[in-house]
């Protein structure tokens, strides 16, 4: 069975340096030996490249569409290959499938490209590490060695842990040191604390000759103080700081004292003159409380006239008062009563008045109530009991009828369904009357007893006579004197109802009787009132007016208490005024005798009083003024003299008795230095007196030279004392600090702990070795001892195309060739190009027979001018194992040598197709484009128009566009003139390109334009469409779903990039990582699609223009070609 | 009389996982306090750093007052650690005897019980000082013999003795220092106090100090250990056969870990080192589970009892790859296969291994040390294993 597989038809759609595909669609292939036949260029690789990739993934598979159909002996295959992404599907079921035998692993076995072969990367790695695993036993056991931790060397000193280790060791060795230099300290201690003298002594020694030596300069001190004093006057001693001020103060005192004395003997004559002004009689002005007793007489007078005034008034307004009650109620009461009668009988009618309403409400209530129950029936009595005997009557028929019944049964006859029948009856009739019910019950039982007592009894004529008498009796309710017990029933039936009926009616009649009697109440409770009501309204002489209809509810008695008040308070009113009048008369009387003033109105003497005791008053205050004086006035002579004798006696002090104030001033001028002198001699003193009697001996038995010699000597020894002190404590606290230190317990530690992490480092780098050195002794051996199937088969290969020249082998380095003539292996890379060649493709060779031992199929096989690098000998070599391969699978062999072509032909015993890619190209291209022969028809111009812009309409000339190429415009946007561009379009150029070359004037516009092109751009993005997105730079996934999103966003009307970048931020097309965001967005940019700069207007790009061109003036030609340019852009 | 006896507190060696160097030494100072015994015997080795004794100098003198004010007598013999901070003690300290100063034997009688001891007078001391011990110092009293002293190696630098010293030494009851694990040498008669506190890992079981006590002055009393460390390190086995899951081992760890937990007291937290034994599956990486378990978080392993597990582990287990079977095929792992099962060429590049690590440049720092033989091939066959587990993962597609 043919196993291969073999491409029936191939098109490639996509690839790039090809705008549109080269080829067409490829087909009639040979299952042998295809050769692509083409010049360099014409796309050989590429659509082998497509046709690799369209059975297995490759890198290149990004950059390529493809489409092929392959055939195998049993299944036919469509594959596609689209945006990187490979489908095959089988093309009956349209299933999905991975091709049968496909190994993507190795998929480089099937490929032998020159370039890729002489590639650092032709000696594939994947085929040594394959092959090496396949030594190994299928195990690699490289990997084995790093997964376990293989260690090719001990590692240097420059690791982490012996660095810290060396680290803490230093530190640990640092305080050791430290520590050990000091363990003398406890011996240095001791020595100095025995070395310790006596402290104390000395500086009580040191104390006691400072003071000896303190003393005797004390002592010298005093001395010459003394003598300094003596030179001084006697009186200076008398003397102190307070002398001159003092004697200054006395003066100042006297002089004072006669001032004072003389002013107050000057008031003293000014106030007795006074007195004498006011006149008032010494009588008065002796009398102290005068003065208050008038003003208080004038205020009682005053009160006694605003009394009476108010009594006055207040007795009117009690008279109007009672006026004014008169008036308004007279009509009410013939005349006023005693106050306990109207307090008695206002008190019973305001109780009165409260009951009257009840109790007329009750009589109405009563008569409505009485009403509303009807007429009543006196007769219900005796109809009642009528009823009862009918009802006797009948029961009792009905007990004879049923003994005579009995009497009946006796022959033969029993009637013992009859109280069951009662029974029954009663409880149909209890439905309605219950009454009835227990009537009937009882009737049954009577009944039952009269059977029963008939039994005993057979007297039934008596019980016959005595029926007929009560059917006469009944005679008006039965028919005839055979009545049946049923009709008796019936009627007793009737009886009892209306028992019933008139048992009803006699219940109201005694409630009528009831309401009856209640009304008869009310109307009687009221009566009582009236009467009460009458009998208090005369005790008060109410009038009896037929206008008083009702006056019962007038409350009176506030209104007649009002009446007595005010006829009291008239009363009052006029004996308070009375005695209001009797006060003032009397208060005048007393005004005037106090003051002793003759009869006037009441003003003209308040007036006069008040006048009266102001003088008075004021006689009074000069005459106790003048008392004080005349006693200050004395005052001043005691003064006066003392200050005098003060003044003596102070002179006297001082030793003056003549008084010379000045000889005492000119005296104390001295006494501040003598002061000093002899403060500093008392102080002295008092320090001599402190000293103790030691010191005092000392100073007595030694001078001053001895003893500072002495203190010298003193002072040194504690200054060496205090340096051993010193010296103690700082030993002590190192050794307090030492002595107790976790330093280096801690750095011991820690640097344990390094050293622990170094050994345990330690113990994995041994263990990493041991692995290291099984390893090699392992390889070693491997190596040594098998011999892989692919690298044997690959060797026959080699030996094959080499004749018998090379076998293959696997080094240390890989691969090698070892050459049977200089028997000597080499590596690949001694290798010259053409055994490199020979080398690798047999390598692949050994790889493929290998791979496709155990399957049932063979994929096709591509070569790329595996045989260009290569002399005559090894192509033949070469091309007689693609022959013999060939024989198997189908080969693709792409070259440009003719005579590669040639040696195939010769050695390929299998079918052969040549494909001519050149000629293929070219029928595609024809039949994509095919000609179309065409007559030259010459059209001329429209003739000049003068209007430039109309001229353009009769030419046709097209709107420009920003993403179009300027070289492109019609030439009228570098004209200015219609009959210049007609004479440039006479000359064929048509376009602005064209008329740059033709004229360097209309290059230098060109260029303008092309400037201006570029700037109009900025901040512009050029219109995205879906085809760009077939451009091989975009990073892009074509297969995911988020491209589908992007397709349809962009097919959605014009878009630029801007407008995608948008949609992806705003996530109107989701599902895209940031990654690809940014790397779509970059392309973006990069492509001119989108951009982050803002938009230029005609006088930025103007302006920016100007700033490199020179010429472009505003009045220039150029100038107007560029903005006319800008303005047909629709730019601002 | 009552005698505590404690050696190697080693003061200003801070532990494991202790606070600080001192607390070793404030423990037996607490415990002879608390007890009210007469003597205080320390065997050796009571300081860390023999030349910067001066660094624990303050506590040292401290506890020693301590002892004095509860008329706590301490009589003590020095070791390689102290022989220089306690000569000063001698000399200076009223609190402390010590016994057998500049290498020679020597006594005191106390409470009618004669304590003898040597001490070191230096770091070393290659010479039994059995050499030089007179029998009669122990003639016609109850005799306690303080010794700072290796036994059983003659080669040792650290003053070697032999059992036989002690049987025939005529001393009642000997008490040694030196040997942190604390034993009974010969039951009754000799024996090592140990470190009273678990100093590191490799210090497992109880640590404490001893209790003696005269019989009516004519004999001593069994000595009774008293248990001191709240640490205490064990190493507990943890079989993995079958256990292909990490999160099974540690499972595994935790179950032993409290059941290594029963017995012990309360307030003691307990270190663990797992040894893992057993049948390892290719696809359990050890150091995978023991970097998940976190030493700073111990579990409760009972009540009172908090077990931690340390992060070192000694890897016991044996490969779930039948190495005989294998040995006899073809192939890189049959190869090495043979290579293991031949411990004397793989010991003897692991030995070789050994020796070129100590000369290389970054563990020139490392004292140079020898490690038994089955440890070295335990190490030697567990890396060995590793590569051929790597191997066996390969072949069962697990790369």
């Amino acid at each position: 069975m043919d196993r291969r597989y073999r491409f029936d038809r191939v098109h490639l759609i996509r690839s790039p340096g090809f705008p549109a595909p080269p080829f067409g669609i490829i087909t009639g292939f040979s299952p042998a030996l295809n050769i692509l036949y083409g010049p360099n260029g014409i796309g050989k690789s590429t659509l082998i490249r497509a046709m690799r990739s369209l059975l297995s993934p490759t890198p290149s598979a990004r950059t390529i569409d493809a489409e092929a159909t392959l055939t195998s002996a049993e299944e036919r295959y469509t594959l596609r290959l689209e945006y990187g992404h490979l489908s095959q599907v089988r093309a009956e079921s349209g299933e999905a499938v991975i091709l049968p035998g496909r190994g993507d692993e190795l998929s480089d076995a099937y490929f032998f490209g020159l370039h890729e072969l002489l590639s650092d990367v032709g000696d594939n790695p994947l085929f040594i590490a394959r092959v090496r695993s396949e030594m190994q036993g299928g195990i690699d056991i490289e990997e084995a060695r790093v997964r376990s931790g293989a260690l090719l060397k001990f590692p240097p000193s420059t690791i982490a842990e012996t660095k810290e280790e060396a680290s803490f060791a230093k530190r640990v060795d640092e305080i050791k040191a430290a520590i050990a230099k000091n363990s003398m300290l406890l011996d240095q201690l001791k020595a100095l604390k025995e070395r310790g003298g006596d402290e104390e002594g000395l500086r009580r020694e040191q104390q006691l000759v400072r003071g000896a030596l303190s003393y005797l300069q004390r002592v010298g001190e005093a001395v010459a103080l003394g003598e300094q004093i003596a030179t001084f006057d006697k009186r200076l001693a008398r003397m102190d700081s307070a002398t001159l001020s003092q004697l200054e103060a006395l003066h100042e005192r006297a002089d004072a004292i006669d001032v004072e004395h003389t002013e107050a003997h000057r008031r003293v004559r000014e106030t007795q003159k006074a007195i004498e002004a006011v006149r008032i009689e010494e009588v008065f002005v002796a009398d102290q409380s005068i003065g208050a007793d008038i003003l208080r007489l004038v205020d009682e007078l005053k009160s006694a006239q605003s009394a009476y005034q108010e009594a006055v008034q207040a007795a009117s307004d009690a008279t109007s008062a009672l006026g004014v009650w008169q008036q308004e109620l007279s009509w009410i009461v013939a005349s006023p009563v005693e106050r306990p009668t109207l307090q008695a009988m206002v008190q019973t009618l305001s109780s009165l008045s409260g009951q009257c309403e009840s109790l007329r409400a009750r009589v109405v209530a009563t008569q409505m109530v009485r009403k509303a129950l009807g007429s009543s029936d006196p007769n219900i009595g005796e109809r009642l009991s009528h009823e009862q005997v009918r009802k006797d009557r009948v029961v009792r028929l009905i007990a004879v009828t049923g003994r005579l019944g009995q009497e009946q049964e006796k022959r033969g006859s029993v009637l013992w369904w009859l109280p069951l029948l009662l029974f029954a009856l009663s409880a149909l009739v209890a439905q309605k009357l219950p009454q009835a019910a227990i009537v009937g019950s009882a009737v049954a039982i009577a009944v039952t007893l009269l059977l029963r007592w008939q039994k005993r009894d057979g007297h039934s004529g008596e019980l016959e006579r005595e029926r007929a008498q009560l059917l006469h009796l009944l005679s008006e309710d039965l028919d005839g004197s055979s009545a049946r017990v049923e009709e008796l029933v019936r009627l007793l039936e009737r009886i009892s109802a209306k028992i019933a009926e008139l048992e009803a009616e006699r219940v109201h009649q005694g409630r009528i009787e009831a309401s009856e009697q209640e009304v008869a109440d009310a109307q009687e409770a009221y009566n009582r009132w009236l009467e009460a009501y009458g009998e208090a309204s005369r005790a008060l002489h109410l009038l009896p007016s037929p206008l008083l209809d009702g006056a019962q509810f007038f409350n009176f008695s506030d209104r007649l208490a009002s009446w007595i008040d005010r006829s009291e308070k008239v009363a009052i009113a006029q004996a308070r005024q009375e005695i209001a009048h009797s006060a003032l008369i009397e208060a005048r009387r007393h005004l005037r005798e106090r003051c002793a003033l003759t009869e006037s109105s009441d003003d003209a003497l308040i007036n006069d009083a008040r006048l009266f005791s102001q003088s008075i008053a004021e006689a009074q205050s000069l005459s106790a003024a003048l008392q004080e004086r005349m006693v200050r006035l004395e005052r001043a002579e005691e003064e006066r003299v003392q200050s005098r004798s003060e003044l003596d006696r102070f002179y006297a002090n001082l030793g003056f008795e003549d008084c010379d104030r000045e000889a005492v001033k000119r005296l104390y001028r001295q006494w501040s230095g003598y002061a000093a002198l002899t403060r500093e001699k008392e102080s002295v003193e008092r320090e001599l007196a402190r000293f103790g009697e030691e010191e005092i001996a000392l100073g007595a038995a030694s001078d001053e030279a001895v003893l500072a010699v002495r203190l010298e000597a003193i002072e040194a020894d504690l200054a060496a004392s205090l340096e051993r002190k010193r010296l103690e404590g700082s030993l002590e606290e190192r050794y307090a600090q030492l002595s107790n230190s976790r330093e280096l317990e801690q750095a011991v530690y820690e640097h344990q702990e390094r050293q622990r992490a170094l050994e345990a480092h330690r113990l994995a780098s041994v263990q990493g070795r041991l692995i290291q050195l099984l390893h090699d002794q392992i390889k070693e051996e491997s190596e040594r001892r098998y011999q892989p199937l692919v690298v044997q088969k690959a060797s026959d290969w080699l030996s094959a195309i080499t004749r018998g020249r090379y076998t293959i082998g696997v080094g240390q380095e890989g691969f090698t060739a070892y050459d049977t003539v200089t028997e000597r292996a080499y590596q690949i890379t001694e290798l010259s190009s053409g055994s490199r060649i020979q080398l690798l493709f047999s390598i692949r060779m050994g790889f493929l027979e290998v791979l496709e031992a155990g399957r049932d199929q063979q994929l096709p096989i591509f070569f790329d001018e595996v045989m260009a690098n290569s002399d005559d000998e090894r192509s033949l070599a070469i091309a007689e194992a693609i022959a013999a391969i060939s024989a198997k699978r189908q080969v693709f062999y792409a070259t440009a040598q003719l005579d590669e072509v040639d040696k195939l032909k010769a050695v390929v015993t299998e079918p052969i197709t040549v494909f001519d890619l050149e000629a293929i190209t070219q029928n595609t291209t024809i039949a994509r484009r095919p000609f179309v022969a065409v007559a030259a028809k010459v059209q001329l111009p429209a003739e000049p128009n003068p209007d430039y812009n109309a001229y353009s309409c009769d030419l046709g000339v097209e709107r420009a566009s920003l993403f179009e190429p300027v070289g492109a415009l019609h030439s009228w946007y570098v004209a200015t003139e219609s009959s210049e561009l007609y004479g440039l379009l006479m000359r064929g150029l048509r376009k602005t390109g064209q008329c740059a070359y033709a004229d360097s004037r209309y290059e230098a516009r060109l260029l303008l334009l092309k400037a201006a092109n570029r700037l109009a751009k900025v901040g512009r993005p050029r219109p995205l469409t879906v085809s760009d997105l077939s451009d091989e730079r975009l990073p892009i996934k074509r297969d995911v779903g988020y491209f589908q999103q992007i397709r349809d966003f962009l097919d959605d009307g014009e878009k630029s990039g801007n407008d995608l970048i948008k949609a992806l931020e705003d996530r109107t097309i989701k599902g895209v990582r940031e990654s690809m965001k940014e790397a779509l967005t970059a392309w973006l940019i990069e492509g001119g699609y989108a951009t982050h700069q803002s938009m230029l207007s005609t006088d930025d790009i103007l302006s920016r223009l100007a700033v490199d061109h020179p010429t472009l003036t505003i009045d220039s030609a150029e100038y107007q070609v560029v903005a006319r340019y800008l303005a047909s852009l629709g730019i601002e | 009389m009552r005698i505590l006896a404690a050696s190697d507190i080693h003061l200003g060696r801070r532990p494991s996982h202790g606070l600080s160097g001192q607390q070793s030494w404030d423990l037996v100072v607490d415990k002879a306090c608390e007890l009210g015994v007469d003597v205080l015997l320390l065997a050796g080795d009571v300081i860390e750093h023999e030349r910067a004794w001066l660094s624990v100098y303050a506590p040292l003198i401290d506890g020693l007052k301590r002892l004095a004010e509860a008329k706590i007598r301490t009589i003590a013999v020095s070791g390689n650690h102290d022989f220089d901070v306690f000569s000063r003690l001698a000399v200076e300290g009223e609190a402390i005897t010590i016994l057998g100063q500049g290498g020679r034997w020597e006594h005191v009688d106390f409470q009618g019980v004669r304590f003898i001891g040597w001490s070191f007078s230096q770091s070393h001391h290659e010479q039994n000082p059995f050499d030089t011990f007179d029998r009669a110092l122990s003639d016609g009293t109850l005799t306690l013999g303080l010794l700072h002293t290796e036994v059983g190696f003659p080669a040792s630098r650290y003053a070697p003795s032999r059992t036989f010293d002690f049987t025939c030494s005529g001393v009642g009851l000997w008490v040694l220092g030196h040997i942190h694990r604390p034993q009974m040498v010969v039951d009754g008669q000799v024996l090592y106090c140990g470190s009273p506190l678990a100093l590191d890992s490799s210090e497992r079981g109880e640590h404490g100090v001893w209790l003696i006590e005269t019989q009516s002055a004519l004999a001593f009393e069994a000595p009774r250990f008293i248990p001191l460390s709240p640490i205490r390190y064990e190493e507990v086995a943890v079989d993995v056969t079958g256990l292909d899951e990490a999160e099974a081992v540690r499972a595994q760890i935790r179950a032993n870990g409290r059941t290594g937990a029963d017995g012990l007291c309360y307030g003691t937290t307990l270190y663990l080192t797992i040894r893992f034994v057993g049948t390892k599956g290719a696809a359990l990486d050890l150091a995978q589970v023991m970097g998940q378990i976190d030493e700073a978080v111990p579990f409760p392993a009972k009540e009172g009892v908090a077990c931690s597990i340390l992060p070192s582990y000694i890897d016991a287990t044996t490969p779930a790859i039948d190495l005989d079977s294998l040995a006899q095929g073809e192939g890189v792992d049959a190869q090495l296969a043979r290579l293991i099962r031949d411990p004397v060429g793989l010991l003897e590049l692991y030995r070789r291994l050994e020796k070129e690590s100590f000369n290389a440049s970054a563990y020139s720092a490392l004292q140079e040390r020898s490690i038994d033989e089955e440890t070295a091939l335990r190490e030697a066959t567990g890396a060995a294993l590793r590569f051929l587990s790597a191997m066996a993962l390969q072949r069962e597609g697990g790369v």
